[in-house]
């Protein structure tokens, strides 16, 4: 395979088109936009449906009609289009379909900016919209990775029935990176479920509409089962430098990649800090943590947010270990310098 | 490590200058890196040297957020004001009227990309042509859209279309950033080569980054190189 130059926005966009979406739906936000641009030029030529709604909220129903009718679609937006997703996402989730959403994450919350944010962890891995569902989260840091997730997206989305969300912010998106894109198309599994014309069998209906609090009740209990087997199936993570890490950092995407510079420079030092970088922030790698208790002296989260994913690393802790936290707010993207110096401070402090 | 940019001389080739010297192209060809290093290029010769920002589509990674930089080697920056640095308007500085009707200096065009990008400079025509200038079109065939010749002749029309102006030549910038070997510059050169030769259009310049450019490395090619010194980083590579 040979080597192409893409930003993370073009290459979210090309992997879907060979993971075989048949339909994206969007509408433009930066620092987004050159996914839906990519899309807008692509799925034409390839005669697969482009559509720009009149509105987030138009674009996740579309999406909903596409995957009921057994097709593979994906929509995407940054933060504030998000949102307006959530209830789309909640009826996805109620439905049991598949797609694939996109949040290129911008600075918040209200407009914010368009700077670089973690700060839509809660919403991406509790729910975000109403009731009790997930979607499955995944979380690039590098543009490859951002083409490797969205062809998993897509194939765990079909594999649970189940929106899957990439989570990247907004440097994921308009970094530009060499990578390699696959040849082979991933093909999506047989959808018996799919309405997609009864003729000579039974009627499929998919809804989410349950009156009684019986059915709804079973209807639940059948999601969480199915959230259960996620949980214990999908955790994912990558490690950096953890052999010997008596400080084990904890961050994802853009944070993650950060923290590895620094790492590489504190481990020249003489440091001894690894990297713990969660690539499914639901279900959360909680297992793989917890077994890092025996091994860590202190852990530290780092997020461009307030401190969100530092409450997941907390329960897989439970207490066992101090848990310390860095953030930067409002689109600020750290240094690898500033990391280097947390890690000086947060060794002072515990392990001398 | 990287040369210093104070070792950036233009080859003898590269010395007829336009007074104007645009730089247009498809979206993350490496206009803006291109742009810089070619404003900075340009201090060495006698007069003064603008670079004007005139990207209305890209939100990251734009001549402006360089202007300090620039500002301290030389070049006069004209770009949105800084209040609006952080927003992504589609918005050019009301002062690249005044630079475009100055008769003295050198005037570098930093053009957004595609048709889009390219449309922010047509309004510009008139002035452009009385000052006399030349439109680059920067091709990286490691790039979407730019792989094929099919694809570069779209783009040349589109591009030209768009700007109300002619391509004067081609800058051939094949490159995989970080990746880049001297392999990926000569492959990727030679499809811009047989571009060029397709639409009848010379080719300025071969862009290599600096720390590709060993001793006889010059001797392989048959146009002069511009030595690109990377302005832009990821944050994770400061």
């Amino acid at each position: 395979m040979a080597k192409v130059l893409m930003k993370g926005n073009e290459a979210i966009a090309e992997a879907a088109i060979r993971a075989g979406c048949d339909g994206y739906f969007g509408y433009p936000i930066t620092p987004q936009t050159e996914l839906l641009e990519y899309m807008s030029r692509r799925m034409p030529e390839l005669g697969r449906a482009f559509v720009q709604g009149e509105s987030e909220i138009a674009s996740i129903n579309m999406v909903l009609g596409a995957a009921a009718a057994g097709k593979r679609a994906m929509t995407s937006s940054s933060s504030p289009g998000v949102s307006l997703k959530q209830e789309g996402i909640s009826f996805l989730a109620g439905n049991e379909l598949p797609a694939v959403i996109v949040n290129i994450m911008r600075g918040g919350p209200g407009l914010g900016n368009v700077q670089p944010s973690q700060s839509d962890y809660f919403q991406a891995t509790k729910g975000g919209g109403h009731g009790d569902y997930f979607p499955i989260v995944l979380a690039p840091s590098t543009v490859q990775e951002a083409i490797d997730f969205t062809i998993l997206a897509f194939e765990l989305a079909d594999k649970y029935r189940n929106p899957a969300m990439i989570l990247g912010d907004g440097s994921i998106g308009q970094i530009m990176e060499p990578v390699e894109l696959p040849e082979v198309e991933s093909k999506p599994p047989d959808k018996p479920w799919a309405v997609t014309g009864c003729k000579g069998r039974e009627k499929n209906i998919i809804r989410s509409l349950y009156l009684l609090a019986g059915p709804l009740e079973a209807r639940n209990v059948i999601l969480q089962k199915k959230y259960r087997e996620i949980e214990a199936n999908e955790q994912r993570h990558a490690e950096f430098m953890l052999e010997g890490a008596e400080m084990v950092i904890v961050a994802y995407g853009t944070t993650g990649r950060v923290a590895q510079t620094a790492i590489t420079r504190a481990r020249d030092e003489g440091m001894p800090v690894g990297l713990f970088r969660p690539i499914t922030l639901y279900p959360y790698p909680k297992d793989a943590i917890s077994s890092l208790v025996e091994q860590a002296r202190v852990f530290l989260v780092l997020e461009m947010s307030a401190g969100q994913m530092l409450e997941d690393v907390e329960l897989a802790v439970k207490g066992t270990v101090p848990v310390e936290f860095q953030g930067w707010l409002g689109g600020r993207v750290p240094t690898p310098s500033e990391v280097t110096q947390t890690i000086k401070e947060i060794r002072t402090k515990y392990l001398k | 490590m990287h040369s210093e940019i104070e070792n950036l001389v233009l080859p003898e080739s590269m010395l007829d200058v336009s007074r104007i010297s645009i730089f247009a192209g498809r979206f993350g060809t490496g206009k803006t890196e291109v742009a810089i290093n070619y404003a900075l290029a340009l201090t060495k010769l006698d007069g003064s040297v603008t670079l004007t920002d005139m990207d209305v589509v890209t939100p990251y990674f734009r001549s402006r957020d360089m202007s300090e930089r620039l500002e301290r080697k030389g070049v006069e920056v004209v770009a949105p004001s800084e209040l609006t640095r952080d927003i992504h308007l589609p918005a050019i500085s009301a002062r690249i009227w005044g630079t475009l009707q100055s008769e003295d200096g050198f005037t570098v065009m930093d053009v957004g990309g595609d048709s889009q990008g390219a449309r922010a400079i047509g309004q510009f025509k008139a002035l452009i042509e009385r000052s006399g200038y030349i439109m680059y079109l920067v091709v990286n065939p490691f790039r979407p859209y730019n792989s094929t010749l099919e694809r570069i002749a779209e783009t040349v029309e589109d591009i030209e279309t768009n700007a109300r102006l002619k391509t004067g030549a081609l800058v051939s910038n094949p490159n995989l950033i970080a990746d880049t070997t001297l392999q990926t510059v000569q492959e990727g050169h030679r499809l811009v080569e047989q571009a060029g030769e397709e639409l009848g259009l010379p080719i300025a310049f071969l862009c290599m980054e600096d720390r590709l450019l060993h001793e006889g490395v010059e001797d392989q090619y048959a146009q002069p190189i511009l030595p690109l010194t990377r302005h832009f980083r990821p944050p994770w590579d400061e």
